[in-house]
């Protein structure tokens, strides 16, 4: 088996906030972690373990305290070197997450063509562009009615075709199925494995564990700012014991609380060799 | 590099969504439209009524002693007499009677308002509670003296006494009234007495004034009363119409959480802000110029047929736009940097709104009489641009330079703003932040190790520099104590001190913002080269520039008392000092801001240090010259890195300036005609070749293979 490039490199990753006080706040504490190229990966963890802190980080929205990171070969982001390139990370990636905003008094068209500007596309080539997200999220109904009227389910279809314009090689989606009711949920997810199959690298962080169990090759589980375990379903059932990925989550949490070892089999310590390739069916199909 | 066309994509979209926003077109274009015609038709109608209520109106006057009365109500026949002289006065001087209201009237429809006296129980207390305007106090036997033809009684026996209240304008009338009366009465009794004696008035009065007559042409007449309130009207509006668009697009944007979305995609900082910056500053603009046509068109309309015709001088309203465009820049970066501080768009309106208050109170200034644009006012914003305007609707002379300050100080001052606005959209804390931020923005501990300041705050730092070098320049070489110390000590603290300070404070490195590493021999040569020659072509570009601009007188005491020094002092003054302290502030401090931040290339990193540079070499005459050193001076820093090229070559430009000046000009300017004679052109053509071997050799040799970001970067101070 011919290990994948990597797509997303993070090393030693830290974030530390001030607070208004003037006190450290250590949101992330030297995450490493490795996406390869085409894989769909599962960001979990409970509240405040600093999922959304560090898709910011990797998406170019926040600068890290400490670390690196690189997108499709490219180092962006090296904290030894004084290397800040967030442009870098913004032009390789599509950024989404639970409360991000619409333009309320703007239709869906004219916000994936915006967005297609700020990409860089003009002229034909952003009509092509944004027609065919229109018709792949099926927005085609809706396209020319101000966003403020949509639905719930129908702006985050708009959403996702937003991150979508220009073609970015990685999406990082943060809760992109908070709130929304069942049938937008599978519309989502279903979208989310065919860009997956697309060849697309995708990470992605959920409350909704079960749910995307059949999605994600493979899943990075943080608690308190690091990586507490990573691995494929199978690696990370066989590490816990338990079958359904809620369950497995619950378990490693609970021993990370009780000071228990999680166990170092699959667990991906800094600059260690690549981790292991996705399951068959990512990104080779 | 900046984007442009991410920016016009910003401002397209920005200028879209807010067109659609209800409130911005209520406020913006609805209200303007509207408000004008409807309450100048209600002022119109209003004065209309006052007017003819004026015609009917009387100013009641009590009478001390009671007995009195009768004789005081003889006075009428006076009153009429003195109305009458005032119509035909104003016949002959010009076409209208002023009204104390400030507008102009049309004689028609004038008639003074009467006295009527009466006599009630407490004539103080009446007064105070307004039922009558005046009192008048006659003594006990005035009429009978009145009425004696041997004028037995001496006038100290024969006190006559007014009382009014200051406070009242009414009041305040019929007292003035009442003067001129009993003025004329007195010249009657006069007239009569001499009479009877045989003698004429005119022994008394020699002469006779028959008329004042008022030469300001209509323009400025209207132009004093437009003059004093158009700006200070036309700036509030630019204000108000950047207030909402600003706020809806930086606090409103986070509030909605839209903001985040935007950042995400592939846009720096600096694009997001410039293009929402150009279309907030688009609203404020078409926003004043619609209220302004609004109130025109309907001053217009109703002042044919109502109102009188203030003139407008039109010829000087493309000057004044010009003038508050930079202003409009200003206040909308202003307001946006600020806004965007706020968490909410409630926030925002709590933080704005001294921005609103701060300037209107300032303003005020303007419409104190006697004040003009002169001095330090030349710089102060907001001010400025107001004085600038009243004094071109007055028609006043002469204000190339006052204009030429405004706009280039209030140019400075918006090119801080945005740079304050931008630092603020840079700053995550800021950006994700749920609570105010104020103090992310200046407490210190949130600031991170840099290399150099960001571009904003260099560009702020130097547009408040300039207010306080124009105001040293200005009042320095007037102030007691050494000359050489007087020019020194400011120069020290405001070019060298004071950037460094502000580095430090901002946690950025002091090697690497002042360029203080060594220069390669080559780049050392190269300033020498260019110091040795660029002397020389100045003088033979300021020999040009006089053929069409004169020079102006330069003499001041300043200068005479330079002439008195030692030479080796006066090159540390003019050409050590300079060369070491504005190489600092500007090569140093100002391009490595802007290089370091990423703000602009080469091009625009010279060309915006150039212009700044020149903007403080005070006279405006000098200006060019020194724009054109300057551009050399950038280049020569960008390429070498090293702040000390500059330095020799300022250094060796002001020294060998000074020392051949005399040399090159044996018969010194013609005062004429204000034109230098040119140096000898082989001179100038030996200057130029040095000149551009100074160029070659300062260009930079291409870098070793790994890139420049990295190579520096590592070069990071401690925190």
């Amino acid at each position: 088996m011919v290990s994948q490039p990597s797509m997303i490199e993070i090393a030693g990753l830290q974030k530390v906030f001030l607070t208004h006080k003037g006190e450290e706040l250590r949101a992330v504490a030297g995450l490493t972690l490795r996406v390869a190229r085409g894989e769909i990966y599962g960001l979990l963890g409970p509240n405040g373990a600093g999922k959304t802190t560090t898709l910011r980080m990797l998406a170019g929205l926040m600068t890290p305290t400490a670390g690196r990171i690189a997108v499709d070969g490219r180092a962006a982001i090296d904290s030894d070197a004084g290397l800040f390139e967030p442009m870098a990370l913004k032009e390789r990636i599509g950024f989404l997450t639970a409360n991000t905003g619409l333009y309320a008094r703007l239709s869906p068209r004219e916000v994936l063509d915006y967005f297609g500007a700020l990409r860089g596309l003009q002229g034909d080539n952003l009509r092509v562009q944004t027609e065919r997200w229109i018709a792949l999220l099926e927005i085609g109904e809706f396209a020319a009615r101000r966003c403020e009227g949509l639905s719930t389910g129908q702006r985050q279809r708009v959403q996702i075709a937003r991150t979508l314009v220009g073609d970015p090689p990685v999406l990082v989606l943060d809760e992109p199925t908070h709130g929304l009711d069942v049938l937008s949920n599978q519309l989502i997810l279903k979208f989310i494995s065919e860009a997956g199959r697309l060849g697309r690298t995708i990470v992605l962080s959920t409350h909704h564990l079960d749910e995307v169990e059949d999605i994600c090759q493979r899943f990075g589980l943080m608690h308190k700012g690091k990586m507490l375990a990573e691995g494929t379903l199978a690696e990370l059932r066989a590490l816990s014991g338990k079958e359904r990925l809620s369950a497995v989550f619950r378990e490693l949490v609970a021993r990370d609380d009780r000071g228990e070892p999680i166990s170092a089999a699959a667990v991906a310590p800094a600059g260690s060799a690549a981790p292991a390739p996705p399951a068959a069916g990512g990104g080779a199909a | 590099m900046i984007d442009l066309k991410k920016i016009r994509a910003i401002f397209v979209k920005e200028l879209r969504d807010s067109l659609r926003d209800r409130r911005t077109v209520f406020a913006n274009f609805v209200i303007p439209l509207l408000l004008y015609p409807v309450m100048l038709l209600l002022v119109s109608e209003a004065t209309q009524v006052a007017i003819a209520n004026r015609q009917h109106d009387h100013y009641r006057v009590a009478v001390v002693p009671a007995e009195s009365l009768a004789f005081l109500s003889q006075l009428e026949a006076i009153e009429e007499e003195l109305d009458k002289s005032d119509q035909e006065k104003a016949r002959a001087a010009g076409k209208t009677v002023p009204l104390d209201d400030g507008f102009e009237t049309k004689e028609e429809t004038v008639s003074s308002p009467r006295l009527l006296f009466e006599v009630v129980p407490d004539a103080e207390s009446a007064l105070r509670n307004r039922k009558v305007q005046a009192v008048v106090r006659l003594p006990r036997g005035f009429t009978e003296a009145m009425a004696d033809p041997r004028a037995s009684k001496d006038a100290k026996d024969l006190p006559v006494e007014f009382l009014y209240d200051q406070a009242e304008q009414r009041s305040r009338d019929a007292r003035e009234l009442l003067e001129r009366v009993f003025a004329r009465y007195q010249q009657k009794i006069v007239a009569e007495r001499l009479k009877r004696r045989g003698l004429s008035v005119d022994m008394l009065l020699p002469f006779e004034i028959v008329a004042s007559r008022n030469i300001a042409p209509a323009e400025k007449v209207g132009g004093s009363a437009i003059g004093a309130i158009l700006p200070l009207w036309f700036i509030m509006m630019i204000i108000a119409g950047a207030l909402h668009p600003a706020i809806d697009l930086t606090a409103g944007e986070k509030e909605r959480s839209t903001l985040e979305t935007l950042i995400s995609a592939p846009v720096r900082p600096l694009e997001v802000i410039a293009g929402k910056f150009v279309a907030v500053a688009t609203l404020a603009l078409s926003n004043a110029v619609l209220n302004v046509l609004s109130f025109g068109i309907t001053f217009h309309a109703v002042g044919i047929s109502k109102l009188p015709d203030l003139h407008v001088p039109w010829a000087v309203l493309p000057a004044a736009l010009l003038l508050l465009l930079p202003l409009t820049l200003f206040f909308s970066a202003l307001l946006l940097a600020v806004a965007s501080l706020a968490a909410s768009a409630k926030e925002a309106q709590v933080y704005c709104l001294p921005i609103f208050l701060i300037p209107t109170l300032g303003l005020m200034v303007v419409i104190i009489p006697g004040i003009e644009p002169s001095g330090s006012l030349l710089v102060m914003p907001v001010i400025n641009t107001a004085l600038v305007i009243k004094e071109l609707f007055l028609g006043h002379e002469g204000l190339a330079q006052a204009y030429a300050f405004t706009f280039v100080s209030t140019c400075l001052y918006a090119v801080a703003a945005v740079g304050i606005a931008a630092r603020v959209f840079a700053r995550e804390e800021i950006l994700f932040s749920s609570q105010a931020s104020l103090r992310i923005f200046l407490d210190r501990k949130f600031f991170k190790p840099a290399l150099a300041p960001k571009a904003g705050d260099a560009l702020l730092l130097l547009a408040l520099i300039f207010p306080v070098w124009f105001y040293c320049q200005l009042y320095l070489p007037t102030a007691s104590g050494d000359v050489a110390v007087n020019f020194l000590v400011p120069f020290v603290i405001v070019f060298m001190l004071l950037p460094l300070a502000v580095t430090r404070y901002l946690k950025a490195g002091l090697a690497s913002t002042f360029l203080w590493r060594m220069p390669s021999p080559r780049h050392l040569y190269a300033g020498i080269l260019l110091g040795a020659s660029s002397w020389l072509l100045a003088f033979q570009l300021t020999a040009l520039q006089t053929h069409f601009w004169p020079m102006p007188s330069l003499s001041s005491p300043q200068l005479e008392a330079f002439k008195a020094l030692p030479i080796w002092v006066l090159v540390g003054m003019l050409a050590l000092a300079p060369g070491i302290f504005e190489e600092h502030l500007f090569r140093g401090f100002l391009l490595s801001s802007l290089r370091q931040d990423r703000m602009t290339g080469r091009s625009w990193g010279v060309f915006l240090s150039a212009a700044i540079f020149a903007a403080f070499h005070i006279p405006l005459f000098r200006q060019p010259v020194v724009f054109l050193i300057g551009l050399a001076l950038g280049y020569l820093a960008w390429e070498s890195r090293s702040i000390w090229p500059g330095v020799i070559f300022h250094f060796m430009n002001n020294a060998l300036s000074l020392r051949y000046e005399d040399a090159l000009l044996p018969n010194g300017i013609d005062k004429a005609t204000g034109v230098m004679p040119s140096p000898p052109p082989l001179y100038v053509a030996a200057a130029a070749g040095v000149f551009a071997l100074g160029l070659w050799l300062a260009r930079a040799p291409k870098p070793a293979a790994p890139g420049p970001a990295v190579a520096q970067a590592s070069s990071l101070p401690p925190s």
